[in-house]
């Protein structure tokens, strides 16, 4: 099948009932930075206005941000709905204090094997730097 | 623009058909709280000898710091064994007071969604909620967690209508409960306009105000964490604001609890600004026999990941409450990076706590030039925002507050709310002081910008270089990143 032109747009909140929007602010700002068209929708955003906001702008990646521990619940679903809306290449990443319990974020792989199930590309430890975040996301999209 | 809303105490009637009409059928739990004496006769009862408002009046009284930890799980009975085991392993009675915190779909009113997470954590076996259900729990298994805890409860619900919770832990004896609208719409609301807001809260701080008059002192928090990282000057402001906002509707004890911006000689003048201001304030609308409890707040911006630069943040924070004369210690933990605090971290942070106050024996602050000069500015400032406020309110502290932030004579960085202008931004000096990079609209009077202009260079000199956007930008994680080691030079 042949694969989507990538055009340097991201989707960029902070999912469910979620305030903490540092995190996602910081973010917003590397990617502008490094040439990303950027639609940064803030807190509190529902499923559903990520997927708009990525029809909207033909965004190569929905990058969420969770940083309230409830993370896992919020994002189960938002595969499905970016596949209803017939974006079913679009890259999903996942970043923050993603998983309220400790014993999850101590056990990483656990963590990583949960959102891969529920079809994010990549989850991102809260230690991450957002350069880090567009270098990974350059990668995965082939380009400089 | 005109707003709907005046700073002005509700009467019963008012109270009463907005508890029986929009507050109780919000969820069935508040069935079983419908009679209010009943509900005060109860809360009397259980808080006898550990009520949270004059636990912290007492330590004021006294000059003695007190403990604060924060908690919070999906189930009643992880919640028991949290709070037994921090108050066993830390020696935290008599000395300490709680913050229980709720999940934030409860805070959010979605309580279908805290339902599923109840039944998610049951099923998984683990806690999968960011804090405890008040609402669909209801109020006899909040008893169970008053009479489980040696030390008084306060509830922080952190959103914007947290009225059902706040009825439900009032009459279970917990006696603190936020009332801090200011707070509320920076940190955690997106669209709800003040005047909105300001309506909701006052039924909080009314109930509150019914308690107090009948035997059972209520003391809310009075929070200016607002975004985590702020002037001092706007945690002040805020702090007083809220104080005579809640002053109207009766409450008499205040917790007023401050963001701390991490500058020592900063956050102490900041405190003792709040407090000047917080009395001044009050006596000058007539709010008699108020009391106030100066507490900090660990910084809220992001936290480092290792147990090590943890602890210092933890023992740097409670330092500067110790030696800045606030009264109440509030606590975060060494998981703070990673998710919501751990029985096992939050013993350690009282632990550490309390020896930190052992070892300091009564040293505090020295009264400087330097402290009275900071004091000074933000006492400037402070007041020019003010003074701005209850001019534009023609009197009114409500509706000069819903003007001031149409303005942007209040401001924050960043925040999810829509309604502030986020046109100011902070940097930090040489000796990590937050300063303004951009003044936005906020009313800063002359000298204190001078002052400020002073504190930029300084830094400019130390690091050689112009200070940027990019400062702004990478300052907010100061305190989180940790160093990669160096190679060592051959």
């Amino acid at each position: 099948m042949e694969k989507r032109q990538a055009n340097k747009s991201v989707v960029i909140g902070t999912i469910g009932g979620d305030a903490h929007m540092i995190g996602a602010w910081v973010l917003s700002k590397a990617f502008e930075k490094a040439g990303f068209k950027v639609a940064y929708l803030g807190a509190v955003v529902p499923q559903k206005d990520f997927v708009n906001a990525a029809i909207e702008i033909d965004a190569d990646a929905i990058l969420v941000s969770s940083m309230y521990g409830m993370g896992i619940m919020d994002c189960e679903g938002l595969r499905e709905k970016c596949i209803e809306a017939g974006l079913k290449d679009i890259i999903l990443y996942a970043g923050g204090t993603v998983a309220a319990p400790l014993e999850l974020e101590k056990n990483w792989p656990e963590i990583e094997k949960r959102f891969e199930k529920i079809g994010f590309n990549r989850v991102f430890k809260n230690t991450c730097t957002a350069d880090e975040a567009v270098e990974t996301l350059k990668a995965d999209l082939g380009i400089e | 623009m005109t707003f709907a809303i005046k700073n002005e105490r509700l009467t019963d009637e008012e109270f009463f058909k907005i508890r029986n009409e929009e507050v109780l059928p919000q969820w069935e739990t508040g069935k079983a709280i419908a009679n209010l004496e009943e509900n005060i006769a109860i809360a009397k009862e259980l808080t006898q000898g550990k009520n949270y408002a004059l636990t912290l009046a007492e330590h004021k009284k006294n000059g003695t710091n007190i403990f604060e930890p924060q908690f919070g799980r999906a189930l009643t009975e992880y919640m028991i064994e949290g709070i037994t085991y921090v108050e066993e392993n830390s020696d935290m009675y008599p000395d300490g007071v709680w913050t229980l915190f709720s999940d934030t779909y409860t805070r959010k009113g979605d309580f279908k969604k805290a339902a599923a997470g109840i039944e998610r954590s049951k099923k998984e076996g683990m806690n999968m909620l960011n804090g405890w259900p008040v609402v669909c729990f209801g109020v006899e298994e909040a008893r169970k967690i008053t009479k489980a805890a040696k030390c008084p409860l306060n509830l922080n619900s952190a959103d914007e209508d947290a009225r059902l919770q706040t009825e439900i832990v009032f009459a279970a004896g917990w006696n603190g409960g936020n009332n801090n609208p200011i707070m509320t719409a920076i940190a955690h609301s997106k669209n709800i306009p003040m005047d909105k807001l300001l309506k909701i809260k006052q039924y909080d701080a009314r109930l509150g105000g019914i308690y107090t008059e009948n035997g059972v002192p209520i003391c809310p928090h009075n929070a200016s964490n607002l975004s985590g990282y702020d002037a001092p000057a706007m945690r002040s402001y805020t702090n007083v604001v809220q104080v005579l906002l809640a002053a109207e509707q009766g409450i008499k004890y205040s917790h007023v609890m401050h963001g701390l911006g991490m500058n020592m000689i900063q956050d102490t003048a900041m405190g003792r600004v709040t407090e000047k201001l917080c009395n001044e304030y009050c006596e000058r609308f007539g709010y008699k026999d108020m009391t106030f409890i100066i507490g900090g707040y660990p910084f809220l911006g992001a936290w480092p990941p290792r147990l090590e630069e943890a602890h210092a943040m933890i023992a740097w924070n409670a330092l500067i409450d110790i030696m800045g004369g606030f009264t109440n210690i509030v606590l975060k933990c060494e998981d703070e990076a990673f998710g919501t605090p751990s029985k096992e971290g939050m013993a350690n942070s009282v632990r550490l706590a309390r020896h930190l106050v052992t070892l300091l024996g009564d040293q505090k602050v020295a009264d400087s030039d330097r402290l009275k000069l900071e004091e000074k500015m933000i006492e400037m400032e402070a007041r020019a925002i003010l003074d701005k406020t209850i001019e534009a309110g023609d009197g009114d502290i409500a509706i000069g507050l819903c003007k001031a932030i149409e303005a942007g004579w209040f401001d924050t960085m960043v925040s999810p709310w829509c309604h502030v202008k986020g046109k100011v931004e902070y940097i930090r000096d040489a000796e990590n002081a937050v300063r303004y990079f951009n003044y936005g609209n906020v009313p800063i009077p002359k000298e204190a910008r001078e002052y400020n202009e002073e504190k930029l260079k300084e830094r400019e000199k130390k690091i050689g270089k112009k200070l940027t956007f990019d400062y702004v930008v990478s300052d907010l994680q100061y305190a989180s990143i940790l160093p990669v080691p160096k190679p060592f030079k051959k």
